[in-house]
């Protein structure tokens, strides 16, 4: 039944990429991170829809088909992303041989780099950016609204699992608080009354999937995402309010074994799960350590072969007391599971990549305040693109999801608001000196 | 039954944010978005879609 329904939606949904370019990257972006394969159990599972909207966008970018395209403008962020992108094929190029899913990988980080970087030719108007923010939303917020209901409809007995695309509980708790932020700036700038209700629902039934996770990593993302809205925001008593309604409804909604499990935060050194990811780091660094410039490739730090060769080496964390690893256990780092797959080089040029955001955020506030009221939302907006930063490289300190698109596209966004704002500034003398 | 309700919620609302997509007839672009629109300043007062359709119709 879902497969025919799927069938249906793509019937429509192709004709209407057709329509032009932004309709084509649009949906490209949907696709992606819906990730609707996942929910789906005949047919249609294996009909590539990705590839489907990207074909089409490519196409249609190639035969100049956007007649509000602009010729393409030079920016930081392509630079690093096309460095970061030839370095993992390099990566790819120089690992062990016997790694099961490389150049998979490898794969997965070149198509999501080609999709951010169509994004300064597609996203050129503040409408534009707009409609993709909202098809972001709309693709992350689906998996926290499915354990969110399913939450509500077992009484706070439901515990998500997260689904194949994004990994386990932990990711799903990432990803979904990466997107609240954009929910709150939704919130904030919906034109109608029936668009901020149910961009208030969707937060509400995000933070109850988020306790669904019962992840404890969550918790501490939350925190820090909250400490970053609060201390950045220039409206500190709605980020005070927002904040504490999220600790309200935690409060209020949480099982007694989600408040059992938060608390042994405090006794994480005696914790095996967090002993495991240690080993798992020494482990990374130490391949790290023997191919310092391109690392072992694409997973080498869970590859059993190079568990039994690095098991018993210290890397850079010499200084932890640990067992031996029983297992190959995942990475659980995002700059660990750099540093081990793609080396030190790649490990800087990952870190240039996340964090230059945040070098842009100042740039764009500054040219936002010579506007006046007209940049508003734009300070807005980065505020909260960066806050949606702030949890992947909090949140991804234990979690293998360096290679996540989601953090990837909110970096090129934050450039490509700079550029929207730039040209609207340019556009407008006046504000320049205003 | 509630993923497959979601599904079909999320496909209606790209339909929904797509289906202006490529009308030219519009004066600001930024009606494309319908009932996705954004306010051009932050101290706009939030409004009815339904009122606003039936006042343009």
């Amino acid at each position: 039944m879902r497969d025919l329904m799927m069938l249906g939606a793509m019937l429509i949904l192709v004709p209407l990429s057709f329509r032009n370019t932004f309709a084509a990257y649009l949906l490209w972006g949907w696709s992606g991170l819906i990730a609707v394969q996942s929910y789906l159990y005949g047919f249609m599972r294996s009909v590539p829809n990705v590839q489907i909207f990207a074909v089409i966008t490519l196409m249609l970018v190639l035969l100049g088909k956007d007649k509000e395209k602009d010729p393409y403008p030079s920016n930081g962020t392509t630079v690093l992303m096309v460095l970061f992108s030839f370095h993992c094929i390099m990566a790819a190029w120089s690992a062990y041989p016997w790694l099961a899913r490389n150049w998979e990988l490898c794969s997965n980080v070149l198509k999501t780099v080609l999709f951010c970087l169509v994004m300064p030719m597609v996203i050129t108007k503040r409408y534009r950016f707009h409609a993709l923010l909202v098809a972001v939303v709309i693709g992350v917020s689906f998996h926290g609204l499915i354990d969110g209901l399913k939450f509500i409809a077992s009484g706070g007995g439901h515990r998500a699992i997260g689904i194949q695309k994004l990994g386990d509980n932990n990711h799903m708790a990432m990803i979904l608080i990466m997107a609240m932020p954009l929910l709150i700036y939704l919130f904030q700038y919906a034109k109608y009354k029936v668009a901020q209700l149910a961009y208030g629902a969707v937060f509400f039934i995000t933070c109850l999937a988020i306790i669904a996770t019962g992840s404890r990593g969550a918790l501490i993302t939350l925190l820090a995402v909250g400490a970053w809205l609060i201390l950045l925001s220039r409206r500190k008593f709605l980020s005070i309010t927002l904040a504490s309604l999220v600790v309200a409804l935690i409060v209020a909604f949480a099982p007694a074994n989600w408040s059992e499990r938060m608390s042994t935060i405090q006794t994480a050194e005696q914790d095996s799960s967090f002993m495991g990811r240690v080993i798992a780091w020494k482990r990374a660094s130490a391949i790290a350590v023997e191919h310092p410039v391109f690392g072992g490739g694409f997973h080498a730090g869970q590859d059993p072969q190079l568990f039994l060769e690095f098991n018993n080496k210290q890397g850079l964390l010499g200084f932890v007391d640990t067992p031996l690893g029983h297992y190959p256990a995942a990475t659980h780092s995002i700059y660990f599971e750099i540093l081990g797959d793609l080396g030190f080089l790649g490990l800087i040029l990952f870190m240039l990549l996340m964090f230059y955001p945040f070098w842009i955020r100042i740039q764009i506030k500054q040219l936002a305040k010579k506007m006046g009221q007209s940049g508003v939302w734009a300070q807005d907006c980065c505020d909260m693109l960066a806050a949606s930063m702030v949890a992947f490289l909090i949140g991804g300190a234990a979690l293998s999801a360096a290679y996540f698109e989601l953090p990837y596209i909110m970096v090129m966004m934050m450039q490509v608001l700079y550029l929207i704002v730039k040209r609207e500034s340019d556009s407008n003398p006046t504000m320049k000196h205003a | 039954m509630i993923e497959a309700a979601l599904l079909t919620m999320a496909i209606g609302f790209m339909i929904l944010l797509l289906r202006n997509s490529s009308r030219k007839d519009l004066v600001n672009p930024d009606e494309l978005l319908g009932l996705f629109a954004y306010k051009q300043d932050k101290n706009e007062k939030v409004i009815s879609h339904r009122r606003e359709k039936k006042r343009n119709a």
